[in-house]
């Protein structure tokens, strides 16, 4: 971590909006691709990138440094977008293609045909997907925030991955 | 001769081309400032502490002036109900005020809120100089005591990083 970014976390933690706008320019990337994949709307996912951000500002005096400030703040941008997303996917009925125009500026023709399988795939099988293999999490971890068992999100992804080669396979 | 690459290699391989981190394409920080719940520092938590006690020091001298100048032949049971209300009320109220820590942003104008109640006391307290013995007045005061008192319990006990 820097040490303008660790006096950044100091000031903010005493309730310094600006410091806490350079958090922010260094994290919304990252935290904003969670939330679009995981909503698949942009809208939604601006939305919930901004909830993200208000709960980390709001938590922030509670940052001991027991862990990194990047995992800490990854955690709860995780459990928010989760949280979210729950909520989602029992409104949701249309899969939206925002997600592709969003990323396919930056990508080679492949990841922007896997990047729309993804959004094809069940809802479940899609979070598993994304945690496990785009954001790093541990079966057991992602069990635990999806409430399901450790067993059903390995058999989720195996299933997402035979899905999206299927998809692959087909463009 | 073209050899065939395996579907798993490929798609692992399509996997980590993906790219961790997505720029929205607008700027969400001016919105997200304008969102941003205020937080309360340990100086602010200090001075509230000290504006309770300032409030419980006036609230007593106020009502012993009071009951200095009021006239000799004033029923003497009637001015100790009202006195011990207050004084017993505003002391609750300032002992509550006292352990206030973070405040939760759903109750950021809890001030502005209690202000409504002291305007209702002040207009009770004001009848009751003409009414000194009035139950009905008298149970006002006390009601409208005991609703701020427990709005002040509601925001002491809220955890101020939810909401």
């Amino acid at each position: 971590m820097s040490t303008e970014l660790a006096h950044a976390i100091r000031l903010a933690q005493e309730g310094n909006q600006q410091a806490f706008s350079l958090i922010y320019q260094e994290f919304i990337a990252r935290v904003y691709a969670l939330c679009l994949r995981l909503l698949g709307d942009r809208q939604r996912a601006e939305d919930a990138a901004q909830e993200v951000f208000t709960k980390i500002w709001l938590q922030l005096p509670g940052f001991r440094g027991d862990s990194t400030f990047a995992t800490w703040l990854h955690s709860i941008a995780t459990r928010t977008a989760i949280d979210i997303w729950r909520k989602d996917k029992v409104m949701r009925l249309v899969v939206s293609d925002e997600i592709v125009e969003s990323v396919a500026a930056a990508q080679v023709a492949e990841a922007r045909d896997l990047e729309q399988a993804i959004q094809k795939l069940p809802a479940q099988a899609k979070a598993v997907f994304v945690l496990f293999a785009i954001e790093g999490l541990g079966h057991q971890e992602i069990a635990d925030m999806l409430d399901i068992a450790e067993g059903s999100s390995k058999a989720q992804y195996h299933r997402a991955r035979q899905l999206l080669q299927g998809y692959l396979n087909d463009y | 001769m073209t050899i065939e690459r395996d579907p798993t290699d490929r798609l692992d391989e399509v996997i980590s081309k993906l790219p961790k981190e997505i720029m929205p394409e607008r700027d969400l920080w001016p919105s997200l400032q304008e969102k941003l719940p205020s937080r309360h520092s340990r100086d602010q938590r200090q001075a509230g502490v000290r504006w309770a006690a300032v409030f419980a020091l006036c609230a007593v001298s106020i009502l012993g002036w009071r009951y200095t100048l009021l006239p000799a032949d004033a029923p003497s049971e009637s001015l100790p109900s009202q006195l011990d209300l207050v004084l017993h009320y505003e002391q609750r109220k300032a002992e509550q005020m006292a352990e206030f820590g973070s405040v939760s942003a759903s109750f950021a104008d809890w001030q502005q809120q209690l202000g409504f109640w002291d305007q209702a006391v002040a207009q009770v307290q004001m009848a009751l100089d003409f009414y000194p013995e009035e139950p009905t007045l008298l149970y006002q005061l006390e009601t409208l005591y005991e609703q701020q008192l427990a709005y002040l319990q509601v925001v002491n006990t809220a955890d101020p990083y939810y909401y």
